[in-house]
C-alpha cells in the first residue's frame, strides 16, 4: 500500500512538472518530426539538366532520346542547347544542375572503332545531379560499347558466313540484360527514414525520462524528506518499490505517446502492436536499470545529471541512435551488441521492415530485459546506502 | 571602494572557474568527453585515418558461375572490399542497421536466366538519406560490363553456334581490347559547398555541441545560487544586481571560451585539423560562447529547480545540435529543414567553421555569420538579464 501511495505522489509531482512533459513527450516527438521532415525531400528528387548535341549524328540523337524516357523524365527536366559553351555557362551559373555534351565527331569515331568522349559538366554544389548525369552517360556508353563488343565477339567466333553489315544490324538490337535496381531493406520493403529515426529518438529520450526516478531518491535525501519517509510506518522496500512503479509508468507512457503520436500525425508505421508493446516495456526496464546504477553511484543530483548525460550519449553513439556506424572499425560495430538501446533500435526497425510478430523479436526482448535485470539488481544492492545515510 | 565594486564580476567568475577544476567529473565532461567523441565520430563516419576502402556486403545463393564471377569483379575493384553474407535477410538487416554502407543481392537463378538470354536485375541496398552514390556507380559499371559480355557471347553463339562458355571467354577477351566510350567529367564553378574532410567536421561539430551543452547545464548553478540565497548575500555585499549578473554571465562565458579553445587546440594538435584562418575560428568561438552564455542565463530564469535545468540541459543541447548540423551536415537535409536549423546559433557557427576549414574563407567572409550569432547572443542576454534581475531582486 505504501509503495502505491509513494508512486501516486511521484506521479502527481511529475504531471505538474513542465520540464517532465518536455522531456517525456514534447522533445522526442519534435525531434522525430524534425528528422523525418529533414530527410523527406530526398525521396522525390528533381533536377534540371542541359544537353548539347554538337555531333548531330544518328547515334548522338539516340543519346538525347535516352534522356527523354519516362523513367528519367520523372526526375529530370531537360533543356536542349546548341553548344558545349552554352551548357558550360548554364551549369557554371547554376541555372541547371548538370550538363551533358556529345562533342562533334562522336558518331564518326564510333563508326571507326575509336574511343570518343561524352562530357559531363558538373558543379560541385550539385553533387547528386552530377552523379546522376554521370550514371546516364555511363549507361549509354555501356549500351553502345556492348553493340561493338557483340560484333567483335561474333567475328572472333567465326560468324564469317554472315555479312558484316548484317552482323552490325543484328548486334544493335536488344540491350544489356543486366541492370541494378534499388533494393528494399526488409521483406515489407519499408525504407522510410522516419521508421528509423522515430524509434532512435524515442529510445534516446526515454533514458532521460526515467533518470528522474534515481534523481528523486537523491533529492529526497538532500531535502530531508527521505528521513521522514523512513520514519513512516512502512518497510524501506516500499519506498523503493514506489519509486520503481512511478518511474516505470512514466517511461511506458512517454514511449507510448511517442508511438501513438508519430503513427497518427507523421504516418509512421511501428509494426505489430503486441510486439511493439513488449519492446516498450523491455526498453523502459533496461533504461531504468542503467539510470538507477548511475544514480546510486552518484553523490549528488548534479553529479548524477552529468554522469547520466555521459552514459546516455555514449550508449546512443555505440548503439547507432545518432550516427550510422557502417564505416566504423569492427570492434565498434560489435560494441553495438552490448547496448540495450542498440538492441531496442534493432527490434523496432526489424518489426517495421519485416513485419514480424512478438516471436521475431524474442531474442531482442531477452537481451534488453536481461540488461534491465542485471543493472537493476546492481542498483538495488546499493540502495540501502542511499536510504540510511 | 570603487575599485572593489568594479572587480566583483571577475571575482565571481574566478570562483566559479575554480569550482570547475575541483570537480573531476566536470573536467571529464568538459574536456575529455568531447575529445573521445571527436575521435569516435571521425573514425566512424568520416573514415578519418582509414584505408578508404568501402565495405560492400554481398549475398545470393544459387547464382551460379556468373554470380560468383560478378562478386569476384566487385572485390577486384579498387576502393571496394567485399564482405559475404550468409543470406539476403542478414544483408538487409545489416544495411538497415547501418553496420554496412551498401549491399548487393544477386538473385537466385541469375546465371541460368542470363544464359537463357533473359534479363535480370541485381538489387543494390543502401540506407537513405545518405546513400552511397559512388559505390552504386561502381557496381552499375561492373554489372553492365558483365551484361555486355553475356549479350555478346549469346549473340556470337546465335550466329556461329558452339559452346556459350567459349564465347563468354572470347567476349571477356574482346572486352579488354575493345574501344570504349569515355565519360569525361568537367568541373565548373567554384565550390561553395565543400565539407571538411577527416576529423575537421566532427571536431567543429563537437566543439559547438559541447560548449553549448556544458554552458546550458551550468545554468543549474544560477538557480542554486538563487535558491540557496548566495545571490542575495552577494547583493548584501557592496555589489549591485548588475555586478552580480555580469559575474554570472562572465563565469559561464569564460568557461565556454576556455572549453572551446581547448577543443580547438586539441583538434589541431592530436587530430591534425586545419582550421584555416585561426583568427576567424577564435572569433566564432567567442561569439558562440556568448550565445551559449545567453541561453544558459535564460534557462536559469525559466526553471525553478536545479535538477530541472540539469536534466533538460543535455537533451535540449543535443536537440539544438541536431537541428544546427552538429550530428550530420545540413547540406544533406532538405531546404526547409536547413532554414529551420538556422534558428539555432549552432547552424551559423557550423557554416562559419565549414567556410574556414573547407573553403578557405577569411574573417571578412565569415563575419556576417559571426554577426548573426552575436545578434542571437545579444537577444538572449537581454531577455535573460531582464528576467534574472526581476527574479533576484523581486
Amino acid at each position: 500500500m505504501g509503495a502505491l501511495t509513494i508512486a501516486a505522489k511521484d506521479l502527481r509531482l511529475r504531471i505538474r512538472d513542465k520540464s517532465a512533459w518536455i522531456i517525456a513527450v514534447v522533445a522526442p516527438f519534435a525531434l522525430a518530426a524534425i528528422i523525418s521532415f529533414a530527410f523527406k525531400g530526398e525521396d522525390d528528387f528533381h533536377t534540371t539538366m542541359v544537353v548539347a548535341d554538337e555531333d548531330q549524328s544518328e547515334i548522338s540523337k539516340v543519346f538525347a532520346s535516352v534522356l527523354a524516357t519516362p523513367d528519367l523524365k520523372k526526375i529530370i527536366k531537360l533543356r536542349i542547347v546548341e553548344s558545349a559553351d552554352e551548357a558550360e555557362r548554364l551549369t557554371e551559373t547554376e541555372a541547371v544542375a548538370a550538363g551533358l555534351v556529345v562533342p562533334k565527331g562522336f558518331g564518326e569515331a564510333i563508326a571507326n572503332g575509336g574511343s570518343p568522349q561524352i562530357i559531363v559538366i558538373q558543379h560541385p554544389n550539385s553533387a547528386v545531379a552530377g552523379s546522376i548525369a554521370q550514371n546516364i552517360a555511363r549507361r549509354f556508353a555501356a549500351e553502345t560499347d556492348s553493340v561493338r563488343l557483340s560484333v567483335a565477339t561474333a567475328i572472333s567466333a567465326g560468324a564469317g558466313g554472315v555479312p558484316p553489315d548484317e552482323i552490325a544490324r543484328r548486334a544493335a538490337q536488344g540491350s544489356i540484360p543486366t541492370s541494378v535496381q534499388e533494393g528494399a531493406l526488409g521483406t515489407l520493403g519499408q525504407n522510410s527514414s522516419s521508421n528509423y529515426f522515430g524509434p532512435a529518438m524515442a529510445i534516446f529520450f526515454v533514458f532521460f525520462t526515467v533518470s528522474f526516478g534515481g534523481l528523486s531518491l537523491l533529492q529526497e535525501r538532500r531535502l530531508g524528506t527521505m528521513q521522514r519517509l523512513i520514519a513512516a510506518p512502512m518497510a524501506r522496500g516500499q519506498i523503493i518499490l514506489g519509486k520503481i512503479i512511478s518511474t516505470f509508468i512514466i517511461g511506458v507512457v512517454s514511449l507510448s505517446i511517442m508511438v501513438a503520436s508519430t503513427s497518427l500525425l507523421l504516418g509512421s508505421n511501428w509494426g505489430n502492436p503486441l510486439a511493439v508493446a513488449a519492446l516498450i516495456l523491455a526498453t523502459v526496464l533496461a533504461a531504468m536499470g542503467i539510470m538507477s546504477v548511475v544514480a546510486v553511484f552518484s553523490t549528488s543530483e548534479e553529479r548524477a545529471g552529468a554522469l547520466s548525460s555521459i552514459v546516455v550519449l555514449a550508449l546512443s553513439l555505440l548503439g547507432g541512435n545518432f550516427i550510422p556506424i557502417s564505416q566504423a572499425p569492427k570492434i565498434f560495430r560489435t560494441l553495438a551488441l552490448f547496448t540495450p538501446n542498440g538492441w531496442a533500435l534493432r527490434g523496432f526497425t526489424d518489426l517495421v521492415a519485416d513485419g514480424g510478430g512478438i516471436a521475431s523479436v524474442s531474442t531482442h526482448l531477452m537481451v534488453i530485459v536481461g540488461f534491465g535485470l542485471v543493472t537493476g539488481l546492481i542498483a538495488l544492492s546499493q540502495t540501502r546506502k542511499l536510504l540510511v545515510r | 571602494m570603487k575599485r572593489l565594486i568594479s572587480r566583483t564580476p571577475l571575482t565571481i567568475a574566478a570562483l566559479n572557474f575554480k569550482r570547475l577544476f575541483k570537480d573531476r567529473l566536470s573536467l571529464f565532461f568538459v574536456f575529455l568527453f568531447p575529445a573521445i567523441l571527436t575521435l569516435v565520430i571521425g573514425v566512424a563516419i568520416f573514415d578519418a585515418g582509414g584505408s578508404g576502402a568501402v565495405r560492400v556486403g554481398v549475398s545470393g545463393s544459387g547464382t551460379g558461375a556468373l554470380g560468383a564471377e560478378l562478386i569476384g569483379r566487385i572485390s577486384e575493384t579498387v576502393g571496394l572490399k567485399v564482405e559475404r553474407f550468409a543470406s539476403d535477410d542478414e544483408l538487409r538487416k545489416a544495411v538497415r542497421r547501418q553496420t554496412i554502407l551498401a549491399g548487393v543481392i544477386i538473385p537466385s537463378g541469375y546465371d541460368d536466366r542470363l544464359r537463357r538470354g533473359e534479363a535480370d536485375q541485381v538489387d543494390f541496398l543502401t540506407f537513405r538519406p545518405q546513400g552511397a552514390p559512388t559505390v552504386r556507380a561502381a557496381v552499375e559499371a561492373i554489372v553492365a560490363d558483365q551484361g555486355s559480355e553475356v549479350k555478346a557471347a549469346l549473340f556470337a553463339q546465335d550466329l556461329a553456334g558452339g559452346d556459350l562458355q567459349d564465347h563468354l571467354a572470347k567476349a571477356e577477351l574482346a572486352s579488354q581490347s575493345s574501344a570504349r566510350i569515355e565519360v569525361a567529367s568537367q568541373q565548373v564553378g567554384s565550390n561553395t559547398s565543400a565539407l571538411p574532410t577527416g576529423f575537421g567536421y566532427p571536431a567543429a561539430a563537437n566543439l559547438i555541441l559541447f560548449v553549448f551543452i556544458t554552458t546550458l547545464v551550468d545554468s543549474q548553478r544560477i538557480i542554486e545560487n538563487r535558491r540557496q540565497g548566495i545571490s542575495r548575500r552577494i547583493l548584501a555585499a557592496p555589489a549591485t544586481a548588475g555586478t552580480l549578473l555580469a559575474g554570472e554571465a562572465l563565469s559561464r562565458f569564460s568557461i565556454a571560451v576556455f572549453q572551446g579553445l581547448f577543443i580547438f587546440a586539441m583538434a589541431t594538435a592530436f587530430f591534425d585539423v586545419k582550421w584555416g584562418n585561426s583568427l576567424g575560428a577564435v572569433v566564432v568561438i567567442l561569439v558562440f560562447a556568448l550565445a551559449a552564455t545567453g541561453a544558459s542565463m535564460l534557462l536559469g530564469t525559466v526553471f525553478r529547480t536545479a535538477e530541472q535545468a540539469a536534466s533538460i540541459g543535455p537533451p535540449l543541447g543535443i536537440a539544438l545540435g541536431m537541428l544546427g548540423g552538429c550530428m550530420w551536415p545540413l547540406e544533406i537535409v532538405g531546404s526547409t529543414m536547413r532554414a529551420v536549423g538556422h534558428i539555432t546559433p549552432h547552424a551559423w557557427a557550423m557554416d562559419a567553421f565549414i567556410g574556414l576549414i573547407a573553403r578557405g574563407q577569411t574573417l571578412v567572409e565569415i563575419w556576417p555569420k559571426a554577426a548573426v550569432i552575436a545578434g542571437i547572443a545579444a537577444l538572449l542576454l537581454l531577455v535573460s538579464t531582464n528576467r534574472l534581475q526581476k527574479a533576484i531582486i523581486g
